[in-house]
């Protein structure tokens, strides 16, 4: 008799599935923010810094993140269909962070209208952007791109 | 600790961080977290103390017949159960 296949197995086939198009998006996610700082970075003493970073949740995570969103913690095996790792909100994120006050004082100077950094209060909230990018490819029903700090 | 909380432990149910959720192994009885939060205190005092009359485990909400099933399989493994 064959095994039936678990909600992990279908969720792990589908991350491997998107995987490709989860890297793609780090990396357009990140470059796109490294050009939107650029002006900001090249103004930059020696001692300051605006790190960007991209992240791709790792499968596991991805599996065990849905899984805690499930009421006991159970993925409910009858219903395989209904769970997808799209409706994870974080599947990529990236962040960035000035290292020092004065640097978030150059990204407010500097920053293209894209980039909406006012105070390092309102920015490491979220960011968010209303095109339709590669995040939307990787997480279905959303239309912004969001962005953890 | 807050009262919905005070009264679980009182009555004898421990929190299973994994299941996020209130067992008492000895009543045989699960409380969802969220149906915790869900519900007063008074009803949570009142579902505690009628009794478990089913023979079986009782659950706070009840479960899909699957997730019942497994989560059921673990309890009386003893793996999901302190008490």
């Amino acid at each position: 008799m064959v095994e039936r296949r678990t909600v992990e197995d279908r969720l792990r086939s589908e991350y491997a599935a998107l995987l490709p198009a989860m890297q793609r998006t780090r990396t357009e996610v990140e470059t796109e923010v490294q050009h939107l700082v650029l002006r900001a970075t090249l103004g930059l003493d020696q001692y300051e810094r605006i790190i960007v970073r991209a992240r791709l949740k790792d499968c596991e995570s991805a599996v065990d993140a849905l899984r805690r969103r499930e009421k006991f913690g159970f993925f409910d095996a009858d219903h395989l269909e209904q769970y997808s790792l799209t409706s994870l909100p974080d599947l990529v994120v990236f962040g960035f962070s000035p290292s020092r006050n004065a640097a978030w004082k150059r990204l407010t100077k500097h920053s293209s209208p894209e980039l909406p950094v006012g105070s390092p209060t309102i920015s490491s909230r979220s960011f968010s952007s209303t095109r339709d990018d590669g995040i939307q490819e990787i997480s279905s029903g959303r239309k912004s791109r969001s962005c953890l700090f | 600790m807050n009262t919905k909380e005070s009264l679980l432990k009182e009555a004898g149910y421990w929190y299973n961080f994994d299941r996020m959720s209130y067992i008492n192994r000895r009543a045989k009885k699960v409380f969802a977290e969220e149906t915790v939060e869900d519900n007063t205190e008074k009803w949570l005092a009142a579902r505690i103390a009628e009794p478990n009359t089913t023979g079986d485990w009782q659950f706070y909400d009840e479960p899909a017949v699957a997730v019942r099933r497994a989560f059921v399989a673990e309890l009386e493994n003893g793996r999901a159960a302190h008490g």
